[in-house]
């Protein structure tokens, strides 16, 4: 009986090696390591949009921009190309040309010559109109939006440590152009968030000496105060339906994360620990996740909109915090071994990536596709604004305006 | 007899098996072992003395970079000096505030990393400025609340705000009104000093007193 | 100490079994999935050591940027320092995977030769075999001609005997004239059977060994004849049974000489089983002696007909007794060589199957060894071409790997999770099968995120039209981790 048994055994050992090595079918390994994005092509567009379409395909981490030099002479947009005699040089070739204001850009495939053309109809801004051809190359080719045509707020602090500081609220393209002040302040201006309209922020000013929410129109410049309560008024978040705002507050003792009515000021109390509770960001129109020293050392958690108990939700690194939920995924910061960087994890996974590598790094704002991750370093001294890719495949440094750079808020999609 | 040279040989087989199985990982950690051991020389934070334990305090590092900081930074004192102490018979009055030898001149308390906790060095300190408080009830304080650049903003300006509360809690045992004081928690915004090292950050954990008249 | 075990053979069993864990263990420890890899890595395109290279440095930059904050610029020199190290190792397992990649593809080759040289030899066994079949066939076709002619003979003796019974029967039945006749008659009649029975044997001997499909074509002929003539006797005999007054009794004595005739038959059967061929020959003699004979009794009744009708006034009961009898018994002579005949009949047929089956099958052993002369012949060819449409093959999958690697983003937060994919991709760059996630290790949105690549992938770079890809051929298992 125990003979036959292990005859039996010892001949599946055999069968599964025999069988696995008479396999004809191709078995191939795809790993994540791996750092080759979609090589992409981008002849010249007459006004130099194809230079704003490749730093916006590169800031994705998702293509490889082959250098022009590669091709030597591709058919200006217009003529015929036979798109398949470069398909070992690119997968994708992009051609344009302006047109009355706008632009018309070509996609072709160089495995199937198929294209597509996109009419881009003229903006004031004409950077827009290039990272709005971007977002058409990128959906469809990735086959998820993009997310170049999208604004930042940021906060710049000049002559930091002196009596003469300067606070300023700014809001410019996704890369970092065309910035305009819409605030300036002697005291702290601070944790700008957008509405899901994309055309007001609210943010936390000092400028009465003590904390307060306001929420202003970044066309208009009208501004109205949410809340002023004794303590802190600090952190909102505007809730996706764009009715209510998520805020930390600690008019009641330490601060607790409250949610505030828009459109009449009335607050509702979600959390009532003793610990410091703050940082909430919206995950969807019903729960929210925050940061939380009630164990002992700042963690993330999750709780109702209504209340009730919170879940935590991180357990790895001493200090995890200030999370920007954006497409199922959760970017945050996470102290470890004195360094503070930012991580990205699935927000019902378990795990987390971390894709910064700085020594001080915060305030994670994460794109509205969830693709990219603006955020604070330390660059000479002083902080500047990065982007980087959630595979962290690619990280661009935005240019801003002088002095100390910080704070960054992805703006929603754009309507306009 | 029998079962016994099979389960010895067994014995063997196995703990071979697992020897071999097991070298590579000790090689792997103690290789981590000692990378981490190195940057820990010339770390300011708590990580080895706390081990994985997710609420330990920060006090004993803290109090380290304290000493260290103390030896160092002969251009900034923050601590209480040599006339701190708790018999000296002070003026507790106004003119005390400016006069740079009064204890009453001392207007800044620093704190531990991530801590709001009070140092017992800085009691007699805040006792001072309480007892001021108490003979003028009209006076009046705020007690702005600061950070380290280290973590995120909101969650520095709570850390700030409870830094300044628990000041106050303390001064308010002493008699004053509660009315008297206000708290502000400015977070990292306003720091005292540039610089991104252990010694900056120290002198930019703080909560400073200041008195709205004087 | 081994009566000890042998006392308890139980006990020795489970050692036994337990070792045989340790040694699977130990057989399953080995990484079995970089086995395949290195069966790639043989051809041109090194896959998985650029993956490991990755990996390698991946897991270096993660360790360092878990170090602490002050010592950024020793851990830069570190991770130079441990680049290089790890770069210096990468180049020594890529060069031992290089060196296996070598023997591997000698060994493949050598492997080639070696089932080339067995195919070799199998193909000379074959025909060895096919020989030997060939003689045995031949010496089977020299015992049956053997045996033919012992039971010609035989049949000769029994048709003699036979003859002769009938001749008795006749005498009785017949008048005293008649018997002379007869006799004569029958004298002639043997003499000449006799006669054509032997030029028939040499006729036979020589058609056997000429060629067996003429003999059994005259088999046949021969034997139609005999049933036609057979036929053609039983209808004459009904018929002169039927003008005789005593129809009942000749029915009765019929059926009677049937049932005895079926016994025999049967008893006859199981006997001559061994003699089929014999009873075949026999059966044609009879056939065409029986053709003879019944043309002389045809005759012979005809005037004993005749001779009864004028004697049945002078013999009445006496004479019907003893016609009665002998009618009787020649009926169920008759009767009895009928069955014989359709006995003999059968055997023929069944003999004339087998030799039939027997020459097909050497037809169809001829065209199936010269199927796979042909089929050795394109098999090489097609081996050549395979190697080719292989690295073809090969080529594609890694366009398609890179493909599938570009558009796939992992949710973040995944490392070491795995899942396990098989598509089809037809000739236009779709996935024809859908896409069937066979394992998955990670959270849903890992999976769903590894079903989503493919789904963006599409169309997916098209095997190469050249070769003919199978579906086997296009289709792909990923390992996604």
């Amino acid at each position: 009986m125990t003979n036959t048994f292990i005859y039996k055994f010892l001949l599946s050992i055999l069968l599964f090696i025999s069988s696995a090595s008479a396999m004809a079918e191709l078995e191939l390994r795809i790993s994540k390591t791996s750092d080759d994005g979609i090589p992409i092509y981008l002849a010249n567009i007459p006004g130099g949009a194809n230079g704003i379409i490749e730093a916006d395909l590169k800031r994705s981490g998702r293509f490889t921009v082959i250098p022009r030099n590669k091709i030597n002479e591709i058919p200006t947009y217009g003529k015929t190309l036979n798109a398949g005699a470069y398909s070992s040089i690119a997968d994708y070739i992009v051609r344009g040309k302006p047109l009355s204001g706008g632009l018309e850009v070509e996609l072709t495939s160089t495995s199937d010559n198929a294209k597509t053309i996109y009419k881009i109809s003229s903006n004031n801004n004409t950077r827009r109109i290039a990272h709005q051809a971007a977002d058409k190359i990128y959906e469809k080719i990735t086959r998820e939006k993009g997310a170049f045509d999208t604004r930042l707020a940021y906060v710049t602090v000049t002559n930091k440590t002196s009596d003469n500081r300067m606070f300023r609220l700014y809001v410019s393209d996704s890369d970092g152009h065309s910035p305009k002040a819409i605030l300036s302040s002697r005291l702290p201006v601070m944790s700008p968030a957008w509405s899901p309209d994309a055309n007001q922020l609210a943010y936390v000013s000092f400028e009465e000496n003590s904390s307060a929410i306001y929420v202003q129109n970044i066309f208009t410049g009208k501004k109205r105060k949410i809340s002023a309560r004794d303590g802190i008024n600090g952190a909102p978040a505007w809730s996706p339906d764009g009715k209510r705002l998520a805020m930390s507050l600690s008019v009641n003792g330490s601060p607790d994360i409250y949610t505030a009515n828009i459109s009449n000021g009335q607050i509702t109390r979600v959390t009532t620990s003793s610990a410091i509770d703050t940082e909430p960001t919206w995950s969807g129109t019903n729960s929210l996740v925050f940061t939380s020293n009630r164990g002992g050392s700042p963690q993330l958690y999750r709780i109702a909109a209504s209340g009730g108990s919170a879940q935590r939700l991180t357990f790895d690194g001493k200090y995890n915090s200030a999370a920007d939920i954006a497409n199922k995924k959760l970017a945050f910061v996470r102290g470890n071994r004195g360094a503070f960087n930012i991580a990205i994890k699935s927000l019902n996974g378990s795990g987390a990536d971390i894709l910064s590598n700085g020594q001080l790094d915060e305030s994670p704002t994460l794109s509205p596709n969830g693709a990219m991750v603006a955020y604070t370093t330390l660059k000479n001294g002083d902080n500047t604004l990065a982007v980087v890719s959630d595979n962290a495949e690619a990280r661009q440094f935005l240019t801003s305006p002088v002095g100390d750079v910080r704070e960054p808020a992805w703006s929603p999609y754009l309507n306009q | 007899m029998k079962t016994i040279t099979i389960k010895s040989t067994f014995a063997i087989v196995l703990s071979a098996l697992l020897l071999t199985a097991c070298s590579g990982q000790n090689v792997k950690e103690s290789t981590t072992g000692s990378t981490t051991g190195d940057s820990n020389n010339s770390t300011v934070t708590n990580t080895t003395n706390n081990g994985g334990a997710t609420s330990g305090t920060l006090g004993a590092d803290g109090n380290s970079n304290v000493t260290t900081s103390e030896q160092e930074g002969n251009d900034f004192t923050y601590l209480p000096g040599a006339n701190n102490d708790p018999n000296n018979t002070q003026d507790i009055s106004l003119a005390g505030l400016s006069d740079p030898n009064n204890l009453l001149s001392q207007r800044v308390i620093y704190f531990d990393y991530d801590k709001a906790a009070i140092r017992p060095e800085y009691m007699v300190l805040i006792n001072t400025h309480a007892k001021l408080l108490s003979k003028y009830p009209s006076l009046k304080m705020r007690l702005e609340g600061h950070a380290d650049e280290r973590g995120s903003r909101e969650y520095n300006v709570a850390l700030s705000e409870a830094r300044s509360q628990s000041v106050k809690n303390i001064m308010v045992a002493q008699g004053p009104s509660s009315t008297q004081m206000r708290t502000i928690g400015y977070g990292e915004e306003i720091p005292i000093v540039r610089g991104h090292n252990t010694k900056s950050w120290q002198k930019n954990r703080r909560v400073e007193i200041k008195y709205d008249d004087y | 100490m081994f009566k000890l075990i042998a006392k308890h053979p139980g006990a020795v069993l489970s050692a036994l079994i337990f070792h045989g864990l340790i040694v699977a263990l130990f057989f399953f420890s080995f990484d079995w999935t970089k086995k395949p890899d290195a069966e790639v890595a043989g051809i041109p395109i090194s896959l998985v050591s650029t993956d490991s290279l990755e990996k390698q440095a991946n897991n270096v930059a993660e360790e360092v940027s878990e170090k602490a904050p002050n010592t950024e610029i020793l851990k830069e020199k570190e991770i130079k320092e441990t680049l290089k190290k790890q770069e210096l190792a990468d180049q020594k397992l890529l060069k031992q995977k290089k060196a296996k990649a070598k023997k591997l593809e000698q060994e493949r080759l050598a492997a080639e030769v070696i089932t080339k040289q067995k195919q070799a030899l199998i193909a000379k066994e074959l025909a060895d075999a096919k020989k030997q079949k060939e003689l045995k066939v031949k010496a089977l076709a020299e015992q049956q001609a053997l045996e033919k002619e012992q039971a010609e003979q035989l049949a000769k003796q029994k048709q003699e005997e036979q003859e002769l019974a009938e001749k008795k029967a006749n005498e009785k039945a017949a008048l005293l004239e008649a018997e002379q006749r007869k006799e004569k008659l029958a004298e002639s009649n043997k003499l000449e059977k006799q006669k054509q029975l032997a030029e028939a044997e040499k006729q036979r001997k020589k058609e056997s060994a000429l060629a067996k499909k003429k003999a059994e074509k005259a088999k046949e002929l021969a034997k139609e004849e005999a049933r036609k003539k057979a036929n053609n006797e039983k209808r004459l005999a009904e018929k002169k049974a039927k003008k005789k007054a005593e129809r009942i009794a000749k029915r009765k004595a019929e059926k009677k000489a049937r049932l005895k005739a079926e016994k025999l038959a049967a008893k006859k059967k199981a006997k001559k089983e061994a003699k089929k061929k014999a009873a075949r020959q026999a059966e044609k003699e009879k056939a065409k002696k029986e053709a003879e004979e019944k043309l002389a009794r045809e005759k012979r009744e005809k005037e004993e007909a005749e001779r009864l009708a004028k004697q049945k006034a002078k013999e009445k009961a006496e004479r019907a007794a003893a016609e009665k009898i002998a009618k009787a018994k020649a009926a169920k002579e008759r009767a009895e060589k009928e069955a014989a005949e359709k006995l003999a009949a059968k055997k023929a047929e069944y003999h004339r199957k087998w030799q039939e089956a027997q020459v097909k099958k050497k037809a169809d052993e001829a065209a199936a060894e010269a199927k796979r002369k042909s089929d050795a012949v394109a098999a090489a060819r097609q081996k050549s071409l395979q190697k080719e449409s292989r690295g073809a093959k090969i080529s594609w999958g890694g366009r398609v790997q890179k493909h599938v690697d570009r558009r796939w983003h992992p949710p973040p937060g995944t490392k070491g999770k795995q899942a396990k994919v098989r598509i089809t991709i037809s000739n236009s760059g779709f996935i024809s099968s859908g896409i069937n996630i066979k394992s998955c290790t990670g959270s849903a949105e890992f999976c769903s995120s590894v079903k989503e690549a493919f789904e963006r992938s599409e169309p997916l770079p098209r095997p190469p039209s050249k070769y003919n890809f199978n579906k086997s051929d296009r289709t792909i298992t990923f390992i996604m981790d």
